[in-house]
């Protein structure tokens, strides 16, 4: 049979579990502003029942756990999607200052310079002997080869920044699995001794996450409280309580910095993150840009040497390079053309314009001149490849930018489902408040009731 | 209960907010600039179309330029042949005037001087330069294509060449510089200096049939130079021609460019209106959202 005691005892739980239903409260609207904060929900539990005789009376309430809202798939998406926004923020970064460097919608770029040239060879076909159009074709192949120089100069300080970036990325990645591999034990200790790893557990996710803005990331829950970090394709970042850290070495041939974890080179499997966008942007856009001004600039210096051969220059003399001379290098790279553009002569009568050896001769001036319409790379002409270059950059920028706004809403989506299910809403802690703060007062009135009756029992035993 | 919702009105405005401001700047990137875009990745294929656009203008301002110099050239060597016409009509003259019975060898000797004196205009007239290039010594213009030499049968020999230059005016489509002045000067049976030294050496002889031979040969030069002269004449009409073409041609060529790349002005400014409204609609709407919660009204 139930006693007064007994009651006593259950009100005094019940107190104590509404005060921590309390502070789990206080403490979600303390947090309702903090990135990664996974709101948390008290949760009660009936205590067990105790027989007597024929009768089951309840033994009240307890707060079992502090219990964290999160959904560890919805976590993993919004990861993945953090890492694709990230690659494609950093790829686009580069990209657009590629299409700087060539921007003809704003003048920049080479049209002009390759225009010019080839016209100073037409003007002087019409004056062949004069001195000033010799002059001026001298000039318009100086502005030429430092247009080229200039673009090729721009282009590589967008290859070094990026390799910068490239290293810092890896030094935060070393930080962030670091930190992540310190949290481990934590959590599994914690866990072990049945204490609430929520707080843990958020700081975890919130490193996750950031490392998933920098570099594709996987987790696996290792069990007892540890996740496994790896990147996409497996290499280890974060082993329970071990980080392997992330180097990065320049490359002796391309001079770009590529990234090793334990003595593997993982450069090329590196995909997401801000990471995979800068490798991206380094390694495809930035190189194919470079690798199509050098095939150019190889293209016109072999080209209108070839035809200055062809002609003779103003004293008769048979025509030398106009242009310095440039060596493929191994497997027919042009690498190095577009840095190394000049004019190979300094005296404008040594400009071939003669076909025949006279001096007012101007056939050869007019080979060189249409040069420009005649296909030297690539089966197209240079005016028709530079366009298709520029505007094959511009497709580039392009796609990227919609695949920024695609990921851009992707991540808004998942951010606001995760918002949804595990951020903190102000108006359901202030109902939990009221609801708790009434149970709490409701259990302090038993706790006032049953001290009334056992006054009363004290009293019936003094015979009052 | 329904789907929980957490209020969190900010990330959304500020969302809105970002999207506003990102098409003001381009509706105001377009008023200022007068173009429909300003980088390469906003319309690629446009760009590639504005880059050979660009290319071809160059190209046609090229043309336009070597047709202006031709022109220069052409009249000044059609102004130097028209000279050479006159002058030969006066030899003309004189050969008809000497080959005259009743003038003694005095007036003839007289009139070989004038003669002499023409050829002298006509050979300065057929060393024309322009631009310190001889006009009528085929492609060797460094130098005086006409020379005195006692060894040449007329006195004056021709060190110029037979070349021809070609100058392009348009896409694969060229004209012909220059004559060669043994063209000119130095044809088969029409020989200009030939004339003239017949001429001189006919009067100063006092041979009247030998007169009458080289009237007939300078005739026969004078027939030849013009006929030579409409070469320039005509080259000049094409030219004409070709000129009005290449600025129908960069007409065309600028409303492609502006088609491709101008903004539409009205539009434009229409469009900033339109994305200032919004903008200062989301920021008024940012401006009043409702902080209250439930917390609020506990008492």
């Amino acid at each position: 049979m139930g006693s007064l005691m007994g009651s006593l005892e259950i009100a005094l739980q019940s107190l104590l579990a509404q005060q921590g239903a309390l502070e789990v409260t206080s403490n979600n609207i303390a947090n309702a502003n903090t990135p990664g904060y996974a709101r948390q929900v008290p949760v009660f539990e009936e205590e067990p029942t105790i027989l007597e005789g024929s009768l089951v009376f309840g033994e009240g309430v307890t707060l079992q756990q502090v219990q964290s809202v999160r959904d560890n798939v919805l976590n993993l998406q919004l990861d993945q999607a953090t890492g694709a926004q990230a690659q494609v923020n950093a790829y686009l970064g580069g990209m657009n200052e590629v299409a700087t460097v060539f921007n003809e919608t704003q003048g920049a770029g080479l049209q002009n310079a390759i225009s010019q040239f080839f016209n100073s060879f037409q003007t002087l076909s019409t004056d062949p002997t004069s001195s000033t159009l010799r002059q001026a074709v001298l000039t318009a192949g100086q502005n030429l080869a430092s247009a080229f120089n200039q673009a090729s100069a721009s282009l590589g300080q967008t290859t070094a920044s990026l390799n910068r970036s490239v290293v810092g990325d890896a030094g935060q990645i070393n930080q962030l699995t670091s930190q992540i591999a310190a949290l481990n034990p934590q959590i599994a200790e914690a866990q072990a001794a049945g204490q609430s790893t929520g707080s843990l557990v958020d700081q975890r996710d919130q490193l996750i996450s950031q490392l998933s803005g920098l570099v594709d990331t996987s987790v696996v829950d290792a069990g007892n409280g540890n996740v496994t970090v790896t990147t996409a394709n497996g290499t280890p970042l974060v082993v329970g309580a071990q980080s392997f850290a992330l180097t990065t070495q320049v490359n002796s041939t391309t001079g770009n910095e590529d990234v090793f974890s334990q003595g593997t080179d993982i450069t090329a499997s590196i995909q997401s993150g801000d990471l995979g966008g800068l490798i991206q942007a380094r390694d495809q856009g930035v190189a194919q840009a470079e690798t199509n001004l050098d095939n150019l600039a190889a293209s016109l210096i072999s080209s209108v040497n070839t035809q200055s051969a062809k002609g003779f220059d103003l004293k008769g003399k048979a025509g030398g390079n106009f242009f310095a001379p440039f060596q493929p290098g191994p497997g027919g790279s042009n690498a190095g053309a577009a840095a190394q553009f000049a004019v190979a002569i300094s005296d404008p009568s040594l400009i071939a314009a003669s076909s025949d050896g006279t001096a007012g001769s101007n056939g050869n001036a007019l080979a060189l001149a249409n040069l420009q319409n005649t296909a030297i790379i690539d089966g197209q002409d240079p005016s028709d490849f530079y366009s298709n270059f520029v505007a094959g950059i511009g497709n580039q920028v392009s796609t990227a930018t919609a695949q920024q706004q695609a990921t851009g809403l992707v991540v808004a989506q998942l951010q606001n489902q995760q918002t949804n299910l595990s951020g903190v809403d102000l108006d359901q802690e202030a109902a939990n408040l009221q609801m708790y703060q009434n149970a709490y007062n409701a259990a302090a009135q038993v706790v006032a009731v049953i001290n009334t009756l056992t006054q009363t029992t004290i009293n019936m035993g003094n015979g009052a | 209960m329904g789907m929980r919702i957490v209020y969190n009105p900010y990330t959304v405005l500020l969302q809105g907010i970002a999207q506003d401001r990102a098409a003001l700047n381009t509706a105001l990137g377009q008023v200022s600039s007068g173009q429909k875009f300003n980088t390469i990745g906003a319309d690629p294929t446009a760009v590639a179309g504005v880059i050979e656009n660009n290319f071809e203008a160059a190209n046609l301002d090229q043309y336009t330029q070597s047709v202006s110099t031709l022109q220069a050239q052409f009249q000044t060597a059609g102004t130097a042949l028209d000279s050479v016409t006159q002058a030969l009509t006066s030899a003309i003259s004189l050969g008809i005037e000497g080959a005259n019975g009743t003038l003694d060898q005095n007036q003839r000797d007289a009139i070989a001087t004038q003669a002499s004196q023409l050829e002298q205009e006509v050979l300065g007239y057929a060393n024309t330069r322009e631009q310190g290039s001889y006009l009528f010594a085929g492609t060797a213009t460094t130098t005086p294509p006409y020379v005195e030499n006692s060894a040449s049968p007329s006195g004056v020999a021709y060190v110029g060449n037979s070349g021809t230059n070609q100058v392009e005016i348009g896409d694969a489509e060229s004209v012909q510089q220059n004559l060669p002045g043994s063209t000119i000067f130095n044809a088969a049976g029409a020989d200009v200096f030939q004339g003239f030294h017949d001429l001189i050496s006919a009067l100063q002889n006092g041979d009247a049939t030998a007169i009458n031979n080289a009237t007939s040969e300078l005739q026969a030069a004078f027939a030849n130079v013009g006929v030579q002269r409409t070469f320039y004449s005509s080259a000049l009409q094409n030219l004409t021609g070709a000129s009005y073409t290449l600025s129908q041609a960069q007409l065309n060529l600028s409303q492609q460019q502006d088609n491709l790349l101008q903004v539409d002005e009205a539009t434009a400014v229409t469009n900033m209106s339109t994305d200032q409204v919004d903008l200062d609609a989301a920021l008024a709407a940012a401006g009043k959202v409702d902080q209250n919660n439930l917390l609020d009204y506990l008492k």
